[in-house]
């Protein structure tokens, strides 16, 4: 089930990249347009300028009208880019950042139900040697010896629950502050003070370990060559005058 | 000898106390943050084990207010923690840690770090 989960999470990510990709890609065309509409603009400003210098002034209204349907379309391009970047924000990444923190509270969960599964199970070996200390044959002990071992090593494992939380929380702070930003950028573009009502400050957000503090997780968190960072680490402890 | 261990994740804790039983260490006390820590702290504490990225109070933050007690002064304190960067072990180390594990370890590794710290007592 985490799997499947997290498969979605996956695609829901991608899917929201994909779609940013295509809103920034579909904004650039535009560019040129806006500024040849720009350089109209100042174009006619100059043709009115020279126009009021040559005291033509029954061509001023027309310069206005045409000026003014130029800025009200390249208004309109920049509201409905900032229309596209808001529902970007909105729907695709709060949606994604949510299903990270599923996965989260979901894999702890069932990390938490599992210790409490090995702590029974270990019990059980326990008390089966209580039992059996008098009549049992050697193979009995050394299998109940083995069993013992193999528990405790799968209660190791576990601690990957701890460092996958650690990198789901990296990832949510970067959408959350990703979020905040393109919410910021779309307010920027107009003035319609509900926009910036979407935007959702990191800090503000749902009270989680994750996010209501972000030095409660490593960015740089990993499973990978631990001897390798534990080496690292005994050197600087056996060099260090505190330590060991 | 009772321990002190402090770790915001459940499941760690649980990890950190179940490799101490396993190893003769049955007393503990758990904490979820460094601040519930110092609230614990007393001097019947014998062993700190933290982590470091916590909400609330850090690990760090928690030893740095240990070594400013005089019931905490020379209390041995281990860290159990992802950050493995060079800088942030040197920079725990300055806070007053003793030594140093990287998660994911194992018991074996917990027990040496232990054994190394009760021998040889903290600074």
């Amino acid at each position: 089930m985490p799997n499947e989960r997290a498969s979605e999470l996956m695609y829901d990510t991608a899917s929201t990249l994909r779609l940013l990709d295509a809103e920034l890609g579909e904004l650039a065309p535009r560019k040129p347009v806006e500024t040849a509409a720009a350089q109209k603009a100042v174009s006619d400003g100059m043709a009115l300028a020279i126009a009021a210098s040559d005291d033509k002034l029954t061509d001023l209204p027309a310069l206005f009208v045409r000026a003014m349907g130029e800025v009200h379309a390249m208004l309109a391009s920049i509201r409905n880019g900032r229309e596209q970047i808001r529902a970007a924000t909105t729907e695709r990444l709060s949606h994604s950042n949510e299903k990270l923190g599923e996965v989260s509270s979901t894999t702890e969960s069932a990390a938490i139900d599992i210790m409490d599964a090995l702590e029974r199970a270990i019990a059980n070996v326990d008390e089966l040697e209580t039992e059996a200390v008098l009549t049992d044959s050697a193979r009995g002990c050394r299998i109940r010896g083995d069993l013992r071992e193999e528990l405790f090593a799968v209660m190791g494992h576990m601690q990957f629950q701890d460092i996958t939380s650690q990198q789901i929380m990296h990832v949510q702070s970067m959408l959350a502050d990703m979020e905040a930003r393109l919410a910021d950028m779309a307010a920027r573009f107009g003035n319609d003070p509900g926009a910036s009502a979407t935007a959702r400050p990191v800090d503000a957000r749902p009270a989680t370990r994750t996010l209501s503090n972000p030095s409660a997780f490593d960015p740089n968190a990993s499973l990978a060559d631990a001897e390798a960072r534990q080496a690292l680490a005994d050197s600087l402890v056996g060099r260090s005058p505190r330590g060991v | 000898m009772k321990f002190l261990v402090v770790d915001d994740s459940v499941t760690m804790r649980r990890i950190v106390v179940n490799s101490l039983h396993r190893i003769g260490f049955t007393d503990c006390v758990e904490a979820s943050d460094g601040v519930e820590a110092l609230a614990r702290f007393d001097s019947s504490i014998a062993f700190v084990i933290t982590d470091w990225n916590m909400p609330n109070m850090s690990g760090t933050e928690l030893v740095q207010a240990l070594r400013q007690r005089n019931d905490g002064r020379s209390v041995p304190v281990l860290m159990v923690t992802a950050r493995s960067v060079r800088e942030d072990i040197i920079s725990a180390l300055e806070a007053g840690v003793n030594n140093y594990i990287v998660k994911p370890f194992t018991p074996q590794v917990l027990k040496e770090k232990i054994e190394s710290l009760i021998v040889s007592p903290a600074a």
